[in-house]
């Protein structure tokens, strides 16, 4: 039945994309000269929405790691998925922001429930365990007990840096000033454990981003520690990624001294080797050396570290990064792929793939992609659930690195399987730079945009509105729950023309607000906003033409 | 030697009491001698190690703590929900069953495709037939996805005609996965009128209400289904009838 629906879904698709739809203006408007979401791109997406709508303390299908250091840890889940739905909403759906704006909020809660960052408490009783990164024992806590338990304060990149970035992209991409108010980010300690009263902590996007900026400046821009006594380079990468769109939404200037010194940093350094091209593993903080991939869990180097780092990287130096994986794609590609059946792949093998997946993504490789991607396909169980589509974590993906009686990766963590392989695919190549380097002007918050679709009936594959043709192109496929009909809302609509409605390439007819629809289907609201009714019996576009 | 075990054992004694008075429900209990109680204080701060030798204290110590964490709980969640009464749990689309003034209210979350509440449905039903002093809440929690989200807007939906509780019974009890032509079905058959139904189910009204219930659900800590509050006491997962009827006895208790 599903298959059934799903090449319904792929036939009407083929069939509109390729119909006219004549607008009054003469032009002829194309959807399928617009971006579109794929049958696996939109089950990418209500995947990851549907993990944020997840409620609070249920982390079905992401595994058993709350949060800190390990790569499955939820923080990186969330916030790679708020990337990914990011990149989606930026490049294939700009005119459809409620669904987009709401799941974001939903992580940015999750990124602030205690489970997820209630590690960091944890992490102040190293002192008394004695061990860091190397097992050393380590005197950490000269901000007390109540300092370092808050997870922004001091350290701890690997978190703050990314609910830095979550934030930005929120405001960013949704104009959504939320998180501006004071205390709009809690962070509420019971601490009973502890036999204390519950502790309060407030951020908002501003003392997120200062205390962030504090930090790099009080390391000399060294770097801010990822974990205990470690820095590495790509934690690094995402707090100045926030940093970036804070100064875009907030008219400061912290990105581009932080980018520079930072870039310093890693060329005098060598975080990133000049003879091999590859990430180092960590700067030992206390020794002050940087201790190179290539010595520990492999002999050439990391492809997630180098995929974790250069995706976000090659956000503010493109070039330095594209010249880097020239190089690193021939480290790693294709020998990932394959080997000797049953052999030790290390314990990085899903986090290998994942990342240098999203890295080649972003660098445009869509070569390598393709093949990456037919290869989750193939050999990662790709397994659809409620409209979604991921890869469930093989059961043993704490333990078992060793690769199948085929030699294929056997190894999928929860990262690579619900969000990384989502990203990979739902990025069209330099998607990240483009985001970042080409922010959302103002008006494109004041133009047509479609909101008020029933999620759990429709997709919305198509929304984009093009200002040089005044027109919104919207374009809804069936969604899990099978219905005749569905409903969506056009906002924005000048109310001073009229406008001509194209469904599937027919004129459905002209509308003006202030003389009503006359249109069957087609209903003006009292804000001025247009209703428009659809039978949902396969994939139907719709245009929405300005009458200039 | 001799004087150190005379003084513990005097201290056992005293923590005995001491811990005495604080399990029983008066933390300002009259007979507490507050120079005891320094005293007690005092020499388990000068010996930390005292606790760690006498495990059985320290499992006193847990009791005491939890019993009052989960006061603190219930008085907490008890106020929350005196605070969003009137929107969610005596509101116009809260189906309820059983007297207003019943002695214990069940406040069921639950999901129409969770098998432990389906499980629960019948040895809950058992427990309503032999006591009759008892109100049942309904607030449907959808968790397992999309078409939860359906069937819980399809019995919010049932309430507003009258036609609840059989349509509860019908998904509660029904074997077939949900599908939007199930849930349709079932409502025709039951004799309700499936337009009105399903103009109910988009109705933003009922949307935002089943927001709101999810909201009251986080707010409460509830993070799976199903999830009881009966009277005070919040139980997480299936219940039996056995369970419950203890509960209920437990919780009566507590109102006199």
């Amino acid at each position: 039945m599903r298959h059934r629906t799903l090449w319904i879904f792929v036939l009407c698709a083929a069939l509109v994309g390729a119909q006219p739809l004549a607008p009054s203006t003469g032009a002829i408007i194309l959807a399928s000269d617009y971006p579109s979401l794929s049958t696996e791109e939109m089950g990418h997406i209500r995947h990851m929405i549907n993990l944020a709508n997840q409620l609070d303390g249920d982390w079905s299908l992401m595994g058993n790691t709350p949060g800190g250091d390990n790569f499955d840890a939820y923080q990186f889940q969330i916030a790679f998925a708020a990337y990914a739905l990011s990149l989606a909403q930026y490049h294939k759906v700009p005119a459809h922001r409620d669904l987009y704006r709401d799941a974001s909020s939903r992580l940015i809660e999750k990124m602030i429930y205690k489970d997820v960052w209630q590690y960091w408490a944890a992490m102040s009783q190293y002192e008394k365990r004695g061990a860091d990164q190397d097992g050393n024992s380590s005197v950490y806590r000269e901000d007390g007990w109540q300092g370092w338990i808050d997870p922004n304060i001091k350290s701890n990149i690997m978190y703050s840096g990314h609910l830095l970035q979550m934030v930005s992209l929120h405001e960013s991409l949704f104009d959504d000033h939320r998180y501006d108010e004071p205390g709009s980010l809690p962070f509420v300690f019971p601490a009973i454990e502890y036999g204390g009263e519950p502790l309060r902590m407030d951020y908002d996007h501003e003392r997120l981003a200062t205390v962030i900026y504090d930090q790099f400046v009080a390391s000399d821009f060294l770097g801010i520690e990822c974990e205990l006594g470690a820095i590495y380079t790509e934690c690094n990468q995402h707090p100045i990624l926030g940093l970036i769109q804070y100064d875009q939404t907030h008219g400061t200037d912290y990105s581009a001294e932080v980018e520079q010194e930072f870039a310093e940093t890693i060329r005098e350094r060598e975080f990133i080797s000049p003879e091999n091209h590859t990430t180092m593993f960590y700067l030992h903080v206390r020794s002050d050396e940087v201790i190179p991939a290539s010595t520990k869990w492999s002999s050439i180097g990391m492809a997630w570290s180098d995929g974790w780092n250069g995706q976000a990287h090659h956000v503010w130096a493109p070039q330095y990064v594209k010249d880097l994986y020239r190089e690193q794609v021939k480290l790693y590609i294709p020998g990932m792929f394959e080997g000797d059946p049953g052999s030790d792949m290390g314990w990085t093998s899903s986090f290998d793939f994942g990342w240098f997946a999203v890295l080649a993504a972003e660098v445009g490789d869509m070569r390598t992609v393709a093949t990456m991607l037919d290869y989750a396909d193939e050999h990662f169980g790709p397994t659809w659930r409620d409209g979604g589509l991921y890869y469930p974590h093989t059961p043993d993906y704490r333990e078992n690195f060793n690769r199948d009686e085929n030699g294929f990766i056997h190894n999928i963590s929860p990262v690579t399987g619900n969000v990384l392989v989502a990203m990979t695919r739902l990025n069209p190549g330099d998607g990240l730079w483009t985001l970042y380097n080409e922010p959302r002007e103002e008006k494109h918050f004041a133009e047509p945009f479609v909101s008020d679709v029933e999620y759990i009936e429709a997709n919305v594959t198509q929304a984009i509105y093009d200002r040089d043709k005044a027109a919104l192109i919207v374009t809804l496929a069936p969604g899990p729950v099978a219905s005749d009909s569905t409903t969506f809302t056009v906002n924005q609509l000048d109310p001073s023309i009229s406008y001509t409605i194209h469904k599937d390439g027919a004129q459905m007819g002209v509308v003006h607000s202030g003389s009503g629809s006359g249109v069957a289907g087609v209903t003006w609201n009292a804000n001025g906003a247009l209703t428009i009714s659809t039978e949902l019996d396969g994939v139907h576009s719709f245009v929405v033409a300005a009458n200039q | 030697m001799i004087r150190r075990v005379r003084v513990d054992r005097y201290v056992v004694l005293i923590v005995v009491v001491v811990f005495a008075t604080a399990c029983s429900e008066s933390l300002q209990h009259p007979d507490r001698d507050p120079q005891t109680e320094e005293l007690v204080r005092q020499y388990l701060t000068d010996n930390p190690g005292f606790l760690l030798n006498n495990p059985e204290f320290l499992a006193g110590v847990r009791a005491v703590a939890q019993a009052r964490e989960e006061r603190r709980q219930a008085l907490a969640r008890r106020a929350l929900l005196d605070a969003r009464a009137s929107v969610v749990i005596d509101a116009e689309l809260t189906p309820a069953i059983g007297p207003a003034d019943a002695s214990v209210t069940i406040i069921e979350f639950s999901d129409y495709q969770c098998v432990p509440c389906k499980a629960s449905y019948p040895e809950l039903a058992a427990v309503a037939v032999s006591d009759s002093d008892l109100r049942f809440v309904h607030k449907q929690l959808p968790v397992y996805g999309s078409h939860s989200v359906l069937a819980a807007r399809a019995a919010v939906a049932a309430h507003r005609q009258g036609g609840f509780a059989a349509f509860h019974h019908e998904l509660m009890t029904g074997t077939l996965p949900l599908t939007a032509e199930l849930v349709y079905g079932m409502a025709g058959d039951l004799g309700l009128d499936v337009d009105v139904l399903r103009a109910d189910m988009r109705d933003p009204v009922v949307i935002e209400y089943l927001s709101a219930v999810r909201r009251l659900a986080e707010q409460l800590d509830i993070d799976s289904t199903p999830t009881f509050i009966v009277g005070d006491r919040l139980v997480r997962g299936g219940l039996n009838a056995e369970l419950l009827r203890e509960i209920l006895v437990e919780q009566r208790a507590a109102l006199d």
